[in-house]
C-alpha cells in the first residue's frame, strides 16, 4: 500500500514545488495591507478572510480577465486572499444568482455584466439589480457596426437606407437573441424609423464566431463593439461603420459614432463590482475607495490598453443609478423590439 | 497472446461481425457484455425500447409548448421533435423484435448477461460472465451512490476536507480495505485533492468549521 | 527567418520557461491520468497561473499541458478502461482489451509514441500550413459546420459496434440532454422546469466523468469478478514493439495525422472529434476493420486515433493564432490569456512578432520530445495503478470524479450530473446500449442544431444553400460516402485474403 502511494505523492510533490515557483509572482503581492490600504480602511473588520469574486463567464473570456486584473489587484489592497471564481452559463442567470444569493458580508462580490438588466425582461429569471449592492463600474465597451470591407456601404446611413428599402433581407449577428449586440440592432433600427426586424438576427454564441460568419460571407453586419472585431479591422477584412458611443473611441478615431450620422442611439456592454443586496455601507465604501485607485492606477491602463477594453468609471451612487436608468432603458428598447416576454 | 481470452472471443466477433447487418457485435464496452454476435433481443431491449419510446412521446408532447420563430418557422421545438420522434421509432423497434423474438434463440436473461453459454466463456473476459450481482454487491453500489449523495449534502456544513475523508474511509472499509489502510488512504487522497485543487490551483472547495 | 529562429531559440534557452514546462508537463500527466479531470478542465484551473507569467512561459505551461494530458488520458483508458479525457474515448475499447490480453506496454507505447509522433506533426503543420489552412477555415460558415457535425455523427454510427438501434438510440439520448437549457434561436428556455440551475444545460464534462468515471465504477463493484486477473505490464522491450507497430501501421498513422490537422484547424473541432473520425476512417479502410473494438481489441485504431488527436492538438492553433478565432476549448480559454499577456493573435503575430511565433512553434517539438521520457516514466508508474487494491482505488476514483466535476463550474449541479449520467450509463451498459454514441451525441447535438438553425434563418428557410456551396456539397458527398463505404467496400477491394491470417 505504502508503495503504491508512493508515486502518486512525488508526483504531487514534484508538481507542487514546480507550480509554487512559477506562481510566485502571485504570492508576493499579498503580503498584508499595503501602505495605501490606511486610508481606504472604511470597515476595519472587513475582510475577515477570503474573498470571492464571481465571473459569471467562462474563463479566458474578456469578462474573466477584468475580473482577474481586479481581483489580483484588490488583493494587494485588501492583503486578504481574492478568488476569482466562474460560475458560467445560462447567459449570465448562473453566475448573477450565485453572487446574489452569497452572504452579504463582502466576502461575496462579482463582475456584474450588462446581461443583470436584460435576462429578466427576458423572462429566464426574477433576478434583477434590485438583488445586487452596486460598488462601481469599472468599464464600457459601445456596440459597433462591422461590416465586410468589400461591402457596398459607406457608412450606417447607407446600410440603413438598404436595410429600408428591403425589409429583413440583411442577415446581422453578434450574440445569441436578446442578447445585447441584438438589442444594439433593434435600438439603431427603432431609432432610425425603420422595423426592428428590418435587418434580420442571426443568433450566435458571441462576437468570435459571428465574426468568423461575417468573414465567411455567412451574415452581413456585426453589431458587436469595435475591440472585438480588431484583428479583422486590423487586417482590413471587414470596416467599422459606426461606434455606439457618446464620443468617438480614441483607439479608433477614424470611426464616427452613430450620434454623427443622425441616429440617436447608443449602447454598451459594461461591467462593474457588486456584492449581494444589503451589503454594509462601510464595506462598500472601501471597496469602492481601492476600486477607485485601482482603476485611475497605471496597471488598469496598461490592461486596457493591451486588451482594447474601454475606461468607465461609476462609484457606488453613481453605479447604482446607471443600473437602475440601464434597466428601465432596456426594458423599454426589448419591449419594442418584441424581445422582452 | 498471453491472455486466455486470446482466440476465442475472435470467433464469434469476427464471425458475426459483419454478416449480422445491424445487429453485428454489440456496443462499445456492452460490446464484450453484450457480447451477443447475433441479436438477440433480451429484457433490456425491450425495457429500454420502451422507455426510449415514451421518452420520445413525452418530449414530442412537451416541445409543442414551445414557441415558434417570428413568422411562424419551428424554432425551439424543431431539433427536441425530430429527436423525440427518432426515440419513439427506435424505442418501438426494439420492443417489436423483442415481442417477435423467441421464434429464434433462448430467451436470455438480459442482454448484458451470459444469455447463451457456449458461445462466450472467456475466462479473462470475465464481463461475460456477469452473473446476477449479489446482495454485497448492491449495497457496495448503494454505498457508493450514497456517499455522492452525502457529500452534496454535507460538505457545505462540514466542509470539504472532514466530509470527503470521512466518506473515504467509510468507502474504503466498506469495500474490505483494512482500517488502517483505509484511514491512510483516506487522509493520503484528501490531502492530495485538497493540495492540488485548493492550494495549487485555487479551486474554492466548500469550506467549514476547521477550514 | 534565420535570424528569427535564433532568437526564438534563445528565447527557450530561458531556465524559468524549460522549468514551467517541466512543471506543467507533469501538471498535465497527473491530471490526464486520472480518471475524471481532463485537460479542458486542467487549462481552465491553469488561467490564473498564466496570469502571472510571461506570455511565452504562459503559452508554453497551457501547450505542454494539453500535449501531456491528451497522452495520459489514455493510461486509464488502458488500465481500467476509463478515459482520462474525451480524446482517449474513442479507442477505449481497444486499449482495454489489448490490456487485457497482456499487450498494455504495447498499447501505451504505441500511445505515447505514436502522440508524439503526430504532436510533431501538427507542429509541422502548423508551421508550413498556417496561413493557408486559416484561410480555408475561415471560408466555413454554419452550413459547412453543420455538414461537419453531421459527419462526426455518421462517425458514431460506424463506431458503434453494438445494434445499430441502441447506437442510435444512445445517440439521440445525448442530444436530447444536450437540448437542455437555453435554446439557440430564441433564447428559449427548454425542459427545465423552472430550475434556475437547469439553465446552464447538461454540460458535457460531468457528463463525461460520469458515464464513463462512475458508471465504470458501479461496473466494478456490481461485478467484482469484471477485475479479473491482474494484468502486468511488461515494459521490457517497449519501445521496439512500439516502433515496429508503428511501422507496420505508418499508413493508418499518416492519415490519423493528417485527419488530425484537418480538424483540428477547424474553429470548434478539437482532439476529440479528431480521434472519433479517424477511428471511423480507419475502421473502414483497414483490412482488419472488423476486429476494432471486439475480441482482444485492435492496435491499429490507436495508432491512427492517438496520433491524431495529438495533431489535432497542434493544429487548433492554426486559426487561433492567425485570427484569434479559437480552434477548440482549449484554445479559446489560451486566447484570452494571449490578449491579457498584450500578445494579439492575428496578422499581427506573424508579422511583427515573428520570433514569438517562432518560439510557439518550437515550443510545440519541445513538449512533445518531453513526453516521451515523461510518459515512459507515467507508463511503469501505471503499473502500480493496477496493484492498488480495488478497495482504495474505487474511492479514490468516486472523490475524482466529484472534485473533478465541481472544479468545473464551481458548483454543485455538476456533481448531480455525474452522478445521474454515472447511474444512467451503468443501466444502459446492463442493456446493452453503447455510451460512446451518447458522449459525441450530447457534443455535437448543439452543433448541429445551432447551425441548422442559424443557416434556416439567414436564407429564410431556403435549404438549397446546405447543398449548392462548394464546400458544404463536399462535405455533404464525404457524409455520404462515409455512409455508404461499407457497401461500396467490397468493390475496392483487391484482393479477398483472409483477415485473420494478418492478426498478430
Amino acid at each position: 500500500m505504502i508503495t503504491t502511494q508512493r508515486p502518486l505523492r512525488l508526483m504531487a510533490l514534484a508538481l507542487t514545488a514546480g507550480l509554487a515557483l512559477t506562481g510566485c509572482g502571485a504570492g508576493g503581492g499579498q503580503a498584508g495591507k499595503a501602505g495605501a490600504g490606511g486610508e481606504c480602511d472604511k470597515a476595519p473588520n472587513y475582510p475577515r478572510g477570503p474573498v470571492q469574486l464571481i465571473v459569471p463567464w467562462a474563463a479566458g473570456g474578456g469578462t474573466d480577465s477584468v475580473a482577474r486584473f481586479f481581483g489580483t489587484e484588490l488583493s494587494k489592497a485588501l492583503g486578504e486572499q481574492v478568488n476569482v471564481v466562474n460560475r458560467t452559463g445560462g447567459g449570465g442567470v448562473i453566475g448573477h444568482t450565485a453572487i446574489a444569493g452569497g452572504r452579504p458580508d463582502g466576502s461575496t462580490i462579482g463582475l456584474a455584466t450588462v446581461e443583470i438588466s436584460m435576462l429578466h425582461w427576458q423572462g429566464l429569471t426574477r433576478l434583477d439589480y434590485r438583488r445586487l449592492t452596486p460598488v462601481a463600474q469599472v468599464n464600457a465597451d459601445a456596440a459597433g457596426i462591422t461590416v465586410r470591407s468589400d461591402a457596398p456601404w459607406k457608412d450606417a446611413k447607407d446600410l440603413v437606407a438598404e436595410a429600408k428599402e428591403s425589409p429583413g433581407e440583411l442577415t446581422a449577428s453578434g450574440t445569441g437573441r436578446g442578447g445585447i449586440w441584438d438589442l444594439a440592432r433593434a435600438g439603431t433600427l427603432l431609432e432610425a424609423g425603420a422595423g426592428a426586424d428590418a435587418i434580420r438576427w442571426v443568433p450566435s454564441e458571441g462576437a468570435a464566431p459571428a465574426l468568423q460568419e461575417l468573414v465567411a460571407g455567412g451574415i452581413d453586419i456585426s453589431f458587436a463593439s469595435l475591440v472585438e472585431n480588431r484583428t479583422m479591422i486590423a487586417e482590413g477584412r471587414v470596416k467599422p461603420l459606426a461606434v455606439m458611443a457618446p464620443k468617438r473611441d480614441p483607439k479608433f478615431p477614424e470611426v464616427p459614432t452613430l450620434k454623427e450620422q443622425g441616429y440617436d442611439f447608443e449602447t454598451a456592454a459594461w461591467r462593474g463590482i457588486v456584492g449581494p443586496a444589503g451589503m454594509q455601507q462601510n464595506i462598500v465604501d472601501e471597496l469602492s475607495c481601492h476600486l477607485d485607485k485601482i482603476a485611475h492606477g497605471p496597471a488598469y491602463k496598461s490592461f486596457l490598453d493591451k486588451t482594447g477594453f474601454g475606461m468607465q468609471w461609476r462609484d457606488a451612487a453613481a453605479f447604482g443609478e446607471f443600473m437602475k436608468a440601464q434597466d428601465a432603458e432596456k426594458g423599454r428598447l426589448m419591449k419594442a423590439a418584441g424581445l422582452a416576454r | 497472446m498471453t491472455g486466455p481470452a486470446a482466440g476465442s472471443e475472435a470467433g464469434p466477433g469476427a464471425g458475426a461481425g459483419p454478416g449480422a447487418g445491424p445487429g453485428a457485435g454489440s456496443g462499445p464496452g456492452s460490446g464484450s457484455r453484450a457480447g451477443q454476435g447475433r441479436e438477440r433481443p433480451g429484457l433490456g431491449d425491450v425495457i429500454g425500447g420502451g422507455l426510449a419510446a415514451g421518452l420520445g412521446v413525452a418530449v414530442i408532447l412537451y416541445a409543442r409548448g414551445f414557441p415558434s420563430l417570428p413568422g411562424g418557422a419551428p424554432g425551439p421545438a424543431l431539433f427536441p421533435s425530430i429527436i423525440g420522434a427518432l426515440l419513439a421509432a427506435f424505442g418501438l423497434v426494439l420492443v417489436v423484435r423483442w415481442v417477435r423474438r423467441d421464434r429464434t434463440a433462448r430467451p436470455a436473461v438480459d442482454p448484458g448477461e451470459p444469455g447463451a453459454p457456449g458461445e462466450r466463456g472467456e475466462p479473462g473476459e470475465s464481463v461475460e460472465r456477469a452473473s446476477i450481482p449479489s446482495r454485497t454487491a448492491w449495497t457496495n453500489a448503494a454505498a457508493i451512490l450514497g456517499s455522492v449523495v452525502l457529500y452534496l449534502l454535507v460538505a457545505g456544513i462540514l466542509g470539504f476536507a472532514i466530509t470527503i475523508t470521512l466518506l473515504l474511509f467509510g468507502l474504503m472499509w466498506r469495500l474490505g480495505a483494512r482500517p488502517v489502510v483505509a484511514a491512510a488512504a483516506a487522509i493520503g487522497t484528501t490531502a492530495l485533492i485538497y493540495l492540488l485543487f485548493q492550494v495549487v490551483l485555487l479551486v474554492p472547495l466548500p469550506t467549514g468549521p476547521f477550514g | 527567418m534565420a535570424q528569427d529562429l535564433g532568437s526564438a531559440m534563445a528565447m527557450l534557452a530561458d531556465p524559468v520557461l524549460l522549468l514551467v514546462m517541466l512543471a506543467s508537463a507533469i501538471y498535465g500527466l497527473f491530471i490526464g491520468a486520472i480518471p475524471g479531470l481532463t485537460a479542458t478542465l486542467a487549462t481552465a484551473l491553469l488561467v490564473p497561473f498564466a496570469f502571472f507569467l510571461d506570455p511565452l512561459p504562459a503559452i508554453a505551461s497551457i501547450i505542454t499541458m494539453s500535449a501531456v494530458a491528451i497522452f495520459a488520458g489514455d493510461l486509464p483508458s488502458a488500465l481500467v478502461r476509463m478515459p482520462g479525457t474525451p480524446a482517449s474515448a474513442a479507442y477505449t475499447e481497444d486499449a482495454y482489451r489489448l490490456t487485457r490480453a497482456g499487450q498494455g506496454a504495447r498499447v501505451l507505447g504505441v500511445g505515447l509514441v505514436g502522440s508524439a509522433i503526430g504532436g510533431i506533426a501538427g507542429a509541422l503543420i502548423l508551421i508550413v500550413a498556417a496561413p493557408l489552412l486559416a484561410e480555408v477555415a475561415l471560408r466555413f460558415t454554419s452550413y459547412e459546420y453543420f455538414w461537419v457535425a453531421v459527419l462526426g455523427l455518421t462517425a458514431s454510427v460506424i463506431i458503434s459496434r453494438g445494434s445499430q438501434v441502441k447506437g442510435a438510440i444512445a445517440l439521440l439520448l445525448g442530444m436530447f440532454l444536450s437540448t437542455v437549457g437555453i435554446d439557440i434561436a430564441l433564447g428559449y428556455e427548454r425542459f427545465t422546469f423552472g430550475s434556475t440551475a437547469l439553465l446552464q444545460g447538461i454540460s458535457f464534462i460531468p457528463a463525461m466523468i460520469g458515464l464513463f468515471g462512475l458508471s465504470e465504477v458501479l461496473r466494478i463493484v456490481m461485478d467484482p469478478a469484471a477485475r479479473g486477473a491482474r494484468v502486468r505490464l511488461n515494459t521490457k522491450g517497449m519501445f521496439r514493439d512500439t516502433f515496429r507497430t508503428l511501422w507496420r501501421y505508418r499508413k493508418g498513422m499518416a492519415s490519423g495525422t493528417a485527419i488530425g490537422g484537418a480538424i483540428g484547424a477547424l474553429p470548434g473541432a478539437g482532439g476529440d472529434v479528431a480521434a472519433w473520425v479517424s477511428y471511423a476512417v480507419a475502421k473502414n479502410t483497414a483490412k482488419e476493420g472488423h476486429l476494432f473494438g471486439r475480441g482482444k481489441g485492435h492496435i491499429e485504431p490507436i495508432v491512427a486515433a492517438g496520433s491524431s488527436n495529438n495533431s489535432a492538438l497542434a493544429s487548433a492553433y492554426v486559426p487561433s493564432l492567425v485570427f484569434g478565432i479559437p480552434g477548440d476549448t482549449i484554445t479559446a480559454i489560451l486566447i484570452g490569456v494571449l490578449l491579457v499577456k498584450g500578445v494579439e493573435p492575428g496578422p499581427a503575430l506573424f508579422s511583427g512578432q515573428t520570433p514569438m511565433l517562432y518560439a510557439i512553434y518550437l515550443t510545440f517539438i519541445l513538449a512533445n520530445l518531453l513526453l516521451i521520457p515523461l510518459g515512459y516514466a507515467a507508463i511503469r508508474g501505471g503499473g502500480h495503478l493496477l496493484r492498488m487494491p480495488p478497495a482504495v482505488l474505487v474511492p479514490m476514483i468516486v472523490a475524482f470524479c466529484v472534485v473533478g466535476s465541481y472544479a468545473i463550474n464551481n458548483g454543485n449541479l455538476e456533481i448531480v450530473v455525474m452522478l445521474l449520467m454515472g447511474v444512467l450509463g451503468y443501466l444502459l451498459e446492463r442493456g446493452g446500449f453503447p455510451l460512446a454514441p451518447m458522449v459525441l451525441g450530447l457534443v455535437l447535438g448543439p452543433i448541429v442544431e445551432k447551425n441548422f438553425m442559424q443557416s434556416v434563418i439567414k436564407t429564410n428557410w431556403d435549404l438549397s444553400q446546405f447543398l449548392t456551396r462548394p464546400i458544404s456539397a463536399i462535405l455533404m458527398t464525404t457524409t455520404l460516402l462515409v455512409l455508404a463505404w461499407p457497401l461500396l467496400r467490397p468493390l475496392f477491394r483487391r484482393r479477398t485474403a483472409d483477415p485473420v491470417t494478418r492478426l498478430e
